[in-house]
């Protein structure tokens, strides 16, 4: 029997220390044993997967995907790209095929997708993950490989400082966000003592500090503030202490799952203090997860409601899936269409440099604001609104 | 800090705690009971726990069926994958290489976690639990569904000592646990022991899913991520050691709310990882080696 404890304990430790490694490494404990496998839809006329020779109006486009435990946003990625597909046929735009790899919320399966995409099956432009930290990595495969690559959702504000010229981001960084979230925040909802709670990435890591110097340049108290993991399911033993410590904001950065999670223990623990989701979260999940608890609280989304390019956007999103559309399916919706009059203004996506070329040329008025980018590839012109939740919806604040 | 609002918040960290610990205690006890019958690391532990909250969910969500009779039926749900389990990945291997069954359960959590995926989608689901209440005391809240989870986890566990040590069928169990070819040669048939232990086992992982997911939501991966803490607990507490890893997973529930309330932003995380690795230093025969007896013996 002792031998089969020592054994048994070794295999256990071994499992035990890999996942946690692997926890680490990635800020999510969950496997990376899935395959990479891809598979492909295309906008105008479905096609297979095989290697259809790219020409002048069509592209091969790869596409890491965000899956895993914050799998809905899978979801709202694919309905986004959906409705672009739709318009890009529409509207007679290039045929882009999207050849999907799952990243199963693991940097290293991330990264694996992108070599596989880049080098395998030879894409010259490929939509990163949308997980900061993985996008990170994607993007040094990516400069390597001398393919363009687009990010419709990451903040890490450091991936557009890396001097990667094929590198392009159409949604918000974090520092611009917090620069103009943050103010609206102080005015609107007049916050005495705020308390963060981030999601322990660099994309959240870096919005905690933002945010935290942001309040306290303007003499807003940050008693609280604490990091949590991606699979994070507890939030009890936080909230416990935000509630000690008297705050009356509180700040959730994180995915929709998370929020949802933490409003709905808040309310359950009695904490009083408003809450305030940020743009990751805010879409219909959030608002499930947590059964009425933030029914009255408040978010902020990079899709404005009023904005000019956002109606038409969520007319057609609403058609289709009955529902208001979230900002990472505005986000992803954006990435694509300005990826498809880039390829269409270069005459396909063949050359790299020509491609990024393009896009620096792009600009358009999109859901999430006027697309124009910057000489490091960031969008510039990206928009934030602040809401508020009345039952099942999000409305402007200033509504 | 008022010491009133001081002595509350260590109150409510110790509540969290229990509650947290709870939920490992029940993931944890059916590991160590697997393990500690069949000699056996399942690594498709996690995805009982899952079959459990899915089912709850499609129980209350889809069916519309009130939320005690969607725990029971979890619980039935655990026990059927269990014994199906038990008969497609780990019986076929019996006296095979320990590593060769470790792979079988590792495939079969992969299965389990992309059928379930496959079939309802990668999202999180909460369950609409009918225990909606909560009470208050002294600046501490207990919530009606933690209240259910620790009765629950207490009941359970008793009954499952009570079972293991005052009943015929414990006896048995103790006894194959022991020594399997002297039990055989007196009459037991192992292998209906050791199919019951793996659903029982797959049964209280369920159990344990339908009770959180009404707090903590269901996903596919929500296994993964607590299989790794109830490993831990079962190593801490020393393998096969049903006493040891309810010590174990209450403890480190508590130390780990108390560390996000009073230590460092993200000290919580580290917890359980700083406990497994001093164990594997220090006492590698775990902090409860002696009462695996109280199983096995």
């Amino acid at each position: 029997m002792g031998s089969t404890v020592t054994r048994g304990s070794a295999l256990l430790a071994a499992a035990v220390l890999a996942g946690g490694l692997a926890a680490c490494g990635s800020s999510s404990s969950s496997s990376s044993g899935a395959s990479s496998g891809s598979s492909s839809t295309s906008s105008g006329s479905t096609s297979s997967s095989g290697q259809a020779a790219p020409s002048a109006d069509s592209a091969r486009v790869g596409l890491v995907i965000l899956s895993g435990p914050v799998g809905a946003n899978e979801d709202h990625m694919m309905q986004g790209f959906t409705i672009a597909q739709a318009d890009i046929a529409r509207e007679g735009g290039p045929r882009l095929e999207l050849v999907r790899c799952e990243d199963q919320v693991d940097v290293d399966q991330s990264t694996a997708c992108t070599r596989k995409l880049t080098s395998e099956d030879g894409l010259k432009a490929v939509i990163l993950d949308t997980a900061s930290p993985a996008a990170l990595a994607d993007s040094a495969v990516t400069a390597r490989s001398g393919v363009v690559a687009m990010m419709p959702s990451q903040r890490d504000t450091e991936l557009t400082e890396q001097g990667n010229r094929l590198l392009f981001r159409t949604g918000i960084s974090g520092a611009v966000e917090v620069e103009k979230v943050a103010p609206e925040i102080i005015q609107q909802l007049r916050p005495q003592k705020v308390g963060i709670l981030a999601e322990n990435n660099s994309f959240g890591q870096d919005e905690l500090k933002r945010f935290t110097r942001a309040f306290q340049d303007a003499s807003v108290d940050v008693p609280y503030s604490a990091s949590f993991e991606a699979d994070q399911t507890d939030f009890s033993a936080e909230l416990a202490k935000a509630k000690s410590d008297g705050v009356d904001l509180l700040l959730m950065i994180g995915e929709a799952n998370h929020g949802g999670l933490i409003s709905q223990q808040a309310k359950s623990l009695g904490l009083s203090a408003k809450l305030l989701a940020s743009s990751g979260m805010t879409s219909r999940d959030l608002l499930d997860l947590s059964r009425g608890a933030m029914d009255g609280q408040y978010a902020w989304s990079t899709l404005p409601q009023a904005g000019g390019g956002s109606q038409e956007f969520f007319r057609e999103f609403r058609a289709k899936y009955g529902q208001d559309p979230s900002s990472i399916s505005a986000e992803a919706y954006t990435a694509l269409r300005t990826l498809a009059m880039a390829v269409q203004r270069a005459g396909g996506a063949d050359d790299a440099n020509k491609l990024a070329g393009a896009m620096r040329a792009t600009s358009w008025d999109s859901p999430i604001g006027a697309v124009k980018f910057d000489d490091k590839g960031q969008n510039t012109n990206a928009e934030t609104e602040l809401q508020v939740v009345r039952g099942n919806a999000f409305e402007p604040l200033s509504k | 800090m008022h010491p009133l609002l001081a002595t509350s918040l260590f109150a409510q960290e110790i509540v969290n705690g229990v509650v947290q610990g709870g939920v490992y205690v029940l993931v944890a006890i059916g590991l160590s009971l697997v393990f500690g019958v069949l000699k056996v690391v399942n690594f498709a532990h996690g995805e009982f726990y899952v079959v459990g909250g899915f089912v709850a969910y499609l129980c209350t969500a889809s069916l519309g069926l009130p939320y005690w009779s969607a725990v029971v039926l979890a619980a039935l749900a655990g026990l059927a994958v269990g014994a199906v389990a038990e008969r497609l990945a780990v019986k076929p291997l019996r006296g095979a290489p320990e590593d060769a069954v470790f792979l079988s359960t590792f495939g079969l959590s992969l299965v389990l976690l992309y059928g379930v995926k496959l079939l309802l989608g990668g999202q999180p689901h909460t369950v609409a639990t009918s225990f909606t209440g909560d009470m208050h005391f002294a600046g501490v809240v207990l919530t009606d569904q933690q209240l259910v989870l620790i009765a629950l986890t207490i009941v359970l566990v008793g009954a499952l000592f009570v079972v293991l040590r005052r009943s015929y069928v414990g006896l048995v169990l103790r006894a194959v646990a022991q020594d399997r070819a002297t039990g055989s040669l007196m009459g037991i048939e192992v292998e209906r022991v050791y199919w019951a232990a793996f659903a029982v086992a797959a049964a209280l992982a369920a159990v344990a899913g339908a009770i959180v997911a009404p707090l903590y939501s269901v996903n596919p991966y929500s296994g993964q991520d607590i299989l790794i803490t109830a490993f831990i607990v079962v190593i801490a507490a020393g393998l096969g050691s049903l006493p040891g890893a309810v010590m174990v997973g209450l403890g480190l529930g508590i130390a780990e709310a108390l560390a996000a309330g009073y230590g460092p932003s993200g000290s919580r995380q580290y917890v359980a990882y700083v406990l497994v690795v001093a164990v594997l230093l220090f006492r590698p025969q775990g902090l409860f080696p002696g009462t695996a007896r109280a199983v096995r013996a």
